[in-house]
């Protein structure tokens, strides 16, 4: 496994970061929770960011963390799906599907809620009046979180997006067949 | 990598936190009068990113727009290789060539199409295709594997310059003596085109059990060597052994079992058997496989004609005789419309 730096990696990968902070605005605006800043992306840790209101609500909570998993997923997914095959199966790709496998492994590969979504799930749910079934739900979800953020050390981000936006197309075409 | 915090506790005082206007009863963790909390609900987003986020949409769109074209050439090339695998050759014939016709570059379409083509007897294809992948570089060593077997396999399917001058020594090809083809014979054991060539003459001299003797002799250095199979057909059907007919049409469905021209043969020697309904059922299933073959047509013809359907056979062969045919197609209507009048014996 070689080394690259992160910043690096953010980066070049940098339509992910906006497309993951610009999920994270849409839930909050989706459930009507105030935003007081959001940083789309720049060069630091976080390289991104939304700055909202506490949730009462623990559930909306949770989807506003892991909305870009969902969002960024299906746009990585979306996005690279017609470049897929063109480049890896038909080898008669155009810069325009570069371009779009490009994009979606990059936004795909930011899909994962990062280890601030984890701790402000965790903070939530942790609470007394947190429902069991929210808990139920909370705490696996920080769990995984937390080992996609492990993993990612070990290029596991990278592999989502790569399976999202090429091998998503290569198993609906087995599904298909 | 982005972090998202979720920050603002909740301050004692009951003015708006943002512009210190009365703060909004309620039950927020945030002091905000109504105008603000309105105002940090709503969605404020840079034009930088509007531009970036119109650009992503743009792009989405495209996608969506091109994903059911993309999606559905994959399934044709999945579905092509699939068929080259359970060896139904027909249908990869198919799918390979709607992938061909969009992508004509694509090796692992037309490699496996060579294939299909073959196993077709679909030669003029089979050749096209082959001219195209001279010199192409296939990188995935199965496929050029199987290309390899059945570049062997085509050899046994065209005469050679050795044959060819062994004919010419004759002035009558057609009248080499058996003597000089048994020499012939036992010098080039590896020759199938000479052997069925040699086994097409003694067919032609009704001397069908040496004819299927050589034949065998051809099938013994390859054992789907389609030519001598088709010719055991026709030696066993003239010899009366409908069953032997049947083993031989049998070995060819085993190899390609959407052969047309197996198909064909299956159903018309059902006829010959009189088991009249399960011959027309096939012909009809393989004139619905393919409705441009004279031979299926013909076949189909005939059993429309035996189980007494002669609103249908007239139809049909009204149609196949307004239709574009080529010789064969001809020569393969003009027995079934002589069978039908009496003028050949079925």
């Amino acid at each position: 496994m070689f080394f690259i730096p992160g910043f690096v990696i953010t980066l070049v990968t940098f339509p992910g970061v906006i497309v993951h902070e610009l999920a994270h605005q849409l839930f909050c605006r989706y459930f009507k929770v105030p935003v007081f800043k959001v940083v789309y992306f720049q060069m630091g840790n976080p390289a991104g960011y939304v700055l909202h209101e506490a949730v009462k609500n623990k559930a909306q909570g949770i989807l506003i963390s892991v909305g870009p998993f969902i969002v960024n997923t299906v746009i990585g997914a979306l996005i690279s799906l017609p470049a897929a095959l063109p480049v890896f199966t038909f080898h008669t790709a155009g810069p325009l599907d570069y371009v779009l496998i490009y994009l979606g492994v990059s936004i795909a590969m930011h899909a994962f809620p990062s280890r601030g979504d984890a701790n402000v799930i965790w903070h939530s749910i942790k609470e007394e009046s947190t429902p069991a079934w929210v808990r139920i739900i909370g705490y696996p979800v920080v769990g995984l979180i937390y080992l996609g953020s492990l993993g990612s050390f070990f290029w596991l981000d990278l592999l989502y997006g790569a399976g999202v936006a090429i091998g998503l197309p290569n198993l609906i075409i087995y599904l298909l067949k | 990598m982005e972090e998202t915090p979720s920050t603002a506790e909740p301050v004692s005082t009951r003015d708006c936190a943002n512009c210190g206007q009365p703060a909004m009863e309620g039950d927020h963790p945030s002091p905000l009068c109504s105008d603000c909390r309105e105002s940090f609900t709503r969605l404020h987003i840079p034009i930088w990113i509007r531009i970036f986020a119109g650009g992503i949409a743009v792009l989405l769109l495209f996608s969506l727009f091109t994903l059911p074209g993309s999606i559905s050439l994959g399934v044709h090339l999945e579905k092509g290789k699939k068929a080259v695998r359970e060896k139904s050759f027909s249908t990869a014939e198919k799918e390979l060539t709607k992938v061909l016709e969009k992508v004509p570059s694509n090796i692992e379409a037309r490699g496996n199409l060579l294939i299909a083509a073959f196993y077709n007897q679909d030669y003029d294809l089979f050749y096209a295709t082959y001219k195209k992948l001279d010199d192409v570089n296939i990188e995935d060593k199965d496929l050029y594997g199987e290309i390899e077997k059945v570049m062997m396999k085509a050899g046994g399917y065209v005469t050679n310059d050795t044959l060819e001058l062994f004919k010419k020594t004759y002035p009558d090809e057609a009248h080499i003596p058996d003597s000089a083809w048994a020499r012939f014979l036992q010098a080039h054991g590896d020759d199938r085109y000479a052997e069925l060539t040699y086994a097409t003459q003694l067919y032609d001299r009704k001397e069908y059990h040496l004819s299927d003797s050589i034949a065998e002799l051809a099938l013994q250095s390859d054992n789907e060597y389609l030519p001598a199979l088709m010719l055991g057909v026709g030696i066993k059907r003239d010899e009366g052994d409908l069953n032997g007919a049947m083993a031989y049409v049998d070995r060819i469905l085993a190899i390609n079992p959407e052969s047309v021209w197996g198909l064909s043969a299956k159903a018309r020697t059902f006829l010959r058997q009189k088991k009249m309904k399960p011959g027309l059922d096939l012909a009809l299933r393989l004139y619905a496989m393919n409705k441009r073959d004279a031979y299926g047509i013909s076949t189909l013809i005939l059993a429309y004609h035996f189980n007494n359907l002669a609103g249908e056979r007239d139809a049909l062969i009204k149609k196949a005789q307004s239709a574009a045919m080529d010789s064969t197609g001809k020569e393969n209507l003009k027995y079934a419309l002589d069978v039908i009048n009496n003028k050949e014996k079925f």
